[in-house]
């Protein structure tokens, strides 16, 4: 029944693309969260008027990330190569996509993550400075808690943005499912193909999304 | 306990600057409830600030028994800091953190071991009145609770100094009494000094023993609360003790009145109760009318001011005037028809 309505599905590939999608997705998204996070709090700190207060800091860690946040991610792929093959190795497999995922995503949640530490309330970080906290203790257990909530949306957008970007890595030879959908899929005008590996796909994010969500209210007790 | 000398805190850049404090000198006592008053501009969120050094002042010194809080900075400054708590208008909890949790929080600041953490959050939680609550989160309490938690976190560390930054300004008349009895009873027990700043002369009058008035920078008055009351000299603090002396609207009730002669009496501690009055109006062919009363407790007595309007002939009433400054009441005209 299945073989007769997907005549060219092998399902063994469509397996093995859909493990390369979540392992690139996966792995991306944790380094984006380290890089982002750190990013995001250097950020914050050196803006005016906060503990760290530096415009030479600020200055450049922003237009750090803006940046690599308005580099197309196809281009950004092609640029760093030489990067990548620094890095990895190689510029072709999942592996090899991980430096450029992270590159273009890291600075897109950075923002967030400053967005996120924007909002909380400038007298809770005030109180903690008057109970004598050093800045560590307040950016663990005053910045990141109380952010927290915004944190892990911004972690979800990110994460869904970054099963597109892997989706354009594999046009370029990384694997996964989007590789599978062009080649596979759209340049031998298998459209079944390409209809089960966008369904995957879908249903990937779907899964991000609630995942994300449900986070999401578990943390916030505001 | 608590000096400034000479403090002037200004921000901004050399052309447009501004002087949030202006000259202050200052000394509190030991165990004092000392209350400073201004509106909102008049730099008392400033002055309270220097004392725990989330401000430095650009010149002049503040000590705080015998530390120099004005001169330290990095660990010295935050160890200071553990000594020195504060509680704020808006609470400032961790959301995020149970009541328990935040108690416990500068408890951990200050590298209190688990064990002896729990000990002391349970004994605050008794002490500010929050059994049974202690595993709810800050969105589940009212704001008087919250201020609970805000004065436990604030005690966790035994501080020497509590400083109350607008601490019932966000409260509701009934808790912000329930609040400042919590405040006195602390003060009492355990012998804390604290300094609070307060836009409502009511605050001052119930808990503070003394008060300084604060005006553009500048303090402008100063000394026990009921000397302040009984005798406020600048216009600003005249205008704060009427706060609490002359209800609203009682500007619109005397113009209201047709005739006589308008005087207030102030009548101060053992005065309030004797009946000066009754032999008034037994002595002069006048007709008395009360038109406004009012008797306030404060720590260092009871201040008592009436208004009262007077019908007769002109020597009479100056007879009775004359009469009422004898017996040591203080009278002063206020209207004369």
């Amino acid at each position: 029944m299945i073989e007769n309505l997907l005549p060219h599905v092998n399902w063994d590939k469509m397996w093995e693309a859909t493990i390369e999608t979540l392992y690139m997705t996966g792995l991306s998204t944790l380094y984006t969260f380290v890089f982002g996070l750190v990013l995001g709090i250097l950020l914050f700190l050196s803006s005016p008027g906060q503990l760290w207060r530096n415009r030479l800091v600020y200055g450049v860690t922003g237009a750090f990330v803006n940046i690599f946040r308005s580099i197309p991610f196809i281009i950004l792929i092609i640029l760093i190569i030489p990067f990548t093959t620094l890095l990895v190795g190689t510029i072709r497999g999942p592996e090899a996509a991980i430096p450029a995922l992270v590159i273009g995503a890291a600075p897109f949640y950075a923002r967030m993550v400053m967005i996120g530490l924007r909002e909380i309330d400038r007298g809770v970080i005030e109180a903690a400075r008057s109970m004598g906290a050093k800045t560590s203790t307040i950016i663990f257990k005053v910045l990141l808690p109380e952010s927290m909530p915004a944190l892990i949306s911004g972690l979800t957008v990110t994460s869904i943005a970054l099963v597109g970007y892997t989706a354009m890595a594999g046009v370029i030879g990384a694997g996964g499912l989007g590789n599978l959908a062009y080649y596979e899929g759209f340049q031998r005008s298998r459209t079944d193909v390409m209809i089960v590996a966008t369904i995957i796909i879908l249903i990937i994010v779907f899964a991000i999304q609630i995942i994300g969500d449900f986070a999401v209210k578990k943390l916030d007790k505001r | 306990m608590i000096q400034l000398k000479d403090v002037k805190k200004s921000f901004g850049r050399l052309n447009d600057e501004i002087l949030a404090v202006d000259n202050v000198s200052l000394t509190i006592q030991e165990g004092e409830i000392f209350g400073i008053i201004g509106y909102s501009g008049a730099g008392k969120s400033t002055l309270i600030r220097l004392l725990n050094g989330l401000e430095t002042p650009t010149t002049g010194t503040i000590k705080i028994g015998n530390r120099e809080i004005s001169a330290f900075t990095g660990k010295e400054l935050r160890e200071a800091r553990q000594k020195i708590s504060m509680i704020f208008q808006h609470f400032n909890l961790l959301w995020s953190r149970t009541v328990k949790q935040n108690i416990a929080f500068p408890l951990e600041i200050a590298g209190v071991k688990k064990a002896e953490r729990e000990r002391k959050v349970a004994e605050l939680i008794d002490l500010v009145g929050l059994s049974g609550r202690e595993n709810a989160y800050p969105s589940e309490l009212s704001g008087g609770q919250k201020q609970r938690v805000g004065i436990a976190r604030a005690l966790a560390n035994d501080p020497e100094v509590l400083l109350c930054d607008e601490a019932t300004s966000a409260l509701d008349p009934e808790t912000t009494d329930a609040i400042l009895d919590l405040l006195t009873s602390i003060n009492e027990r355990l012998g804390l000094t604290i300094v609070l700043i307060t836009h409502e002369m009511h605050v001052i009058r119930k808990i503070c023993h003394r008060v300084a008035v604060m005006e553009a920078g500048k303090v402008v008055e100063i000394g026990p609360v009921l000397d302040v009351f009984q005798s406020p000299k600048a216009p600003i603090t005249k205008r704060f003790v009427t706060q609490v002396t002359e209800p609203l609207g009682t500007e619109q009730a005397l113009a209201h009145l047709p005739g006589g002669t308008l005087i207030k009496l102030i009548f101060v501690g053992e005065r309030t109760e004797q009946p000066v009055l009754a032999s008034l109006i037994r002595q002069f062919e006048i007709d008395v009318n009360i038109v406004q009363g009012n008797i306030s407790h404060t720590k260092g007595g009871a201040y008592g001011s009436l208004i009262l309007q007077l019908v007769g002939i002109e020597k009479d009433i100056d007879g009775a005037i004359a009469y009422l400054h004898e017996q040591g009441v203080q009278t002063e005209v206020i209207g004369n028809d």
